[in-house]
């Protein structure tokens, strides 16, 4: 575990309940504290309750969807880091989502990737931790 | 009052001015005489005014001319005048011989005033008539300019036909887009060029084809039955509306592959995100039979899904033909009340059904509308999670048409939903494709399907046209 990272608090937003249990058991076991939100209307809760240091979201989402979650950090949490994972093709983004957000994912997800591309956005941006994180 | 122009021609001055004055007493006409007292200067005066002169009074003995010649030289450059000859006794035969080379008459001296005023008067008179139908022709001449003008300055293709399909008219833009000049093609057969209007492809001078549409007009003339045909060019407009068409085609393509895209990604995601959790299990030595069978349990889900998703979507995106007979609504809406029992009542849902359509006959595949309402009373029982009541009913519209309402009692969907749109859900689990197959399978009945939706009462309609009346069989 980088130093830095672990310990680190993901929300996880996602509307399939098999994949966003197995993120949750997945980057839990790589040390992040994950809280998990099934719509965007629980997210906008959590991110309030639970003070996350990242969000990884989907899209498409029956309740509400990714693009007003993103939009709507981007306004109140500019510096909180969003990463898009979603299946959508990239032709389908909205530019003004894809503007909003620090890294795109599509699915499916290799969870290493996944965790590579968190180390990389919650490390300190100091050339040295840029090298351990690449 | 009547205006002309009278020329006087006699060396005696006395005399041409008597003229004068004797033409001047004619009543509703006024005259501007000019004299000329030789041959020579009648011949230069005509020369100047010879094109307004509208008569000429000559004496034909002339010290310098003969007067033979001069009438027949006014007859050339004086061409609407006419001339009146006067002559002593001596000369009446050359004044006749005047006469029969283009003299309007001939008036003996010594005359009486009102002879000579009655002569000139006819005189005018034929003059006045012959320059009205000069104005007649001119404007004839005029109006047949601006006619063929017409035919040639508009951009457009003309021709037309005479009663027997021959070309009569074959204009400059015929002649500029097919190359064959009008000398060749005026006197040949032309239906098939124009058919009875509407589009046609036209050999063009490089020997490709154009699209052009026709426009036809049947005139009956005294010279008998001409076809007029006005044709535009629609090669590019067709050309156009292909590429649009072309480039709507491939947009709906892109839309439903992105569509279909997420929802492919989608359990690919967790199936490969639960093999993921399954290889960690194993590395940390934590897999028990238990936990794998939970993750192989939801691997094969996943799967399941994706099956379910190329199924539904191959119903929508390519059906197999419809295999239509005649069939009695009540009775199939009814059967399928029945099938839905079960899932009704694990749903806690209560299910009535009003059958008001009875003898009403559709002419459907009923494999398929049976799907059409499977799907929608699904997507009701789904909708109405804490249970509801649910309403299948059918009834007459109108003389030609019935309909089938399901109606659930769940929180109500915004009308303007484009729920009917493929891959449009807002349902957690489902392909997005229920609604856009019932949609499909209902147009190709030739009905139709809408939904009016309050909280509490939705109620989806399905139109579908009743079999004419008359002699039929059931299966």
């Amino acid at each position: 575990m980088e130093v830095g990272t672990a310990g680190r608090r993901v929300l996880v937003v996602e509307d399939e309940p098999n994949a966003r249990e197995a993120l949750a058991e997945l980057l839990g076991d790589a040390g992040f504290g994950v809280v998990t939100a099934p719509n965007a209307t629980a997210a906008r809760d959590l991110i309030e309750a639970s003070a996350p240091d990242i969000v990884v979201t989907d899209l498409r989402m029956p309740g509400g969807s990714g693009d007003a979650l993103v939009a709507r950090i981007a306004g109140s949490n500019p510096r909180l880091p969003v990463l898009l994972l979603t299946a959508l093709p990239a032709t389908e983004i909205l530019p003004e989502t894809r503007s909003q957000v620090a890294r795109v994912l599509s699915k499916p997800v290799e969870v290493s990737t996944l965790i590579a591309e968190l180390w990389r956005l919650l490390a300190p941006q100091s050339p040295a931790s840029e090298a351990a994180a690449e | 009052m009547e205006q002309a122009r009278v020329l006087v021609v006699d060396d005696n001055v006395d005399l041409a001015e008597n003229v004068v004055a004797i033409l001047s007493e004619i009543e509703g006409r006024s005259l501007d005489c000019v004299l000329a007292s030789s041959g020579r200067m009648a011949q230069d005066l005509c020369a100047e005014i010879g094109h307004s002169l509208d008569l000429a009074l000559v004496d034909l003995r002339l010290p310098d001319t003969d007067g033979l010649s001069l009438v027949q030289q006014m007859r050339r450059v004086c061409p609407h005048a006419e001339i009146v000859i006067i002559t002593g006794d001596a000369t009446v035969e050359s004044a006749i011989a005047a006469v029969s080379h283009g003299a309007f008459a001939y008036v003996v001296k010594p005359f009486r005033a009102h002879e000579l005023m009655h002569t000139v008067e006819r005189a005018l008179a034929k003059v006045a008539l012959i320059r009205e139908r000069e104005a007649l022709r001119r404007d004839l001449e005029l109006s047949e300019l601006r006619h063929r003008e017409v035919v040639e300055a508009v951009p457009a293709l003309v021709l037309a036909l005479d009663a027997d399909d021959n070309i009569v008219i074959w204009n400059r833009r015929l002649e500029q887009i097919t190359g064959q000049p009008r000398e060749t093609m005026i006197g040949r057969p032309g239906r098939h060029l124009v058919g009875s209007g509407g589009d046609r492809r036209l050999a063009i001078a490089d020997g490709r084809h154009h699209l052009v549409r026709w426009q036809l007009a049947q005139v009956g003339s005294s010279s008998g039955e001409v076809t007029y045909a006005v044709g535009m060019d629609v090669t590019d407009e067709r050309a156009m509306l292909r590429r649009t068409l072309r480039a709507e085609r491939l947009a709906a393509v892109g839309t439903l592959a992105a569509g279909l895209a997420h929802e492919v990604r989608n359990p690919l995601n967790s199936a490969t995100l639960q093999l993921q959790v399954l290889r960690r299990r194993i590395e940390k030595g934590q897999a028990s039979g238990e936990s794998l069978l939970r993750v192989v349990a939801i691997v094969m889900d996943e799967i399941h899904r994706l099956e379910r998703l190329v199924k539904d979507f191959l119903a929508f995106a390519r059906p197999s033909p419809l295999d239509v007979q005649p069939t009695l609504l009540d009775e199939l809406v009814g059967s399928v009340a029945e099938q839905v029992k079960p899932e009704v009542k694990e749903a806690d849902v209560e299910l009535t059904a009003t059958l008001e359509a009875a003898g009403a006959a559709v002419e459907v595949d009923a494999e398929r509308l049976r799907q059409v309402l499977l799907n929608l009373v699904r997507n009701a029982l789904e909708a109405m999670k804490a249970g509801g009541s649910l309403e299948l009913k059918t009834k007459l519209e109108g003389a030609d048409s019935a309909a089938i309402e399901i109606i659930d009692s769940g929180p109500g969907i915004q009308e303007d939903a484009p729920v009917f749109d493929a891959f449009y859900t807002t349902k957690e689990s489902g392909t997005g494709l229920g609604l856009a197959i019932v949609h499909r399978i209902v147009e190709e009945h030739g009905g139709s399907v809408g939904f009016e939706s309050r909280p509490g009462r939705t109620c989806f309609s399905v139109k579908l046209p009743l079999v004419a009346p008359g002699p039929m069989t059931f299966r």
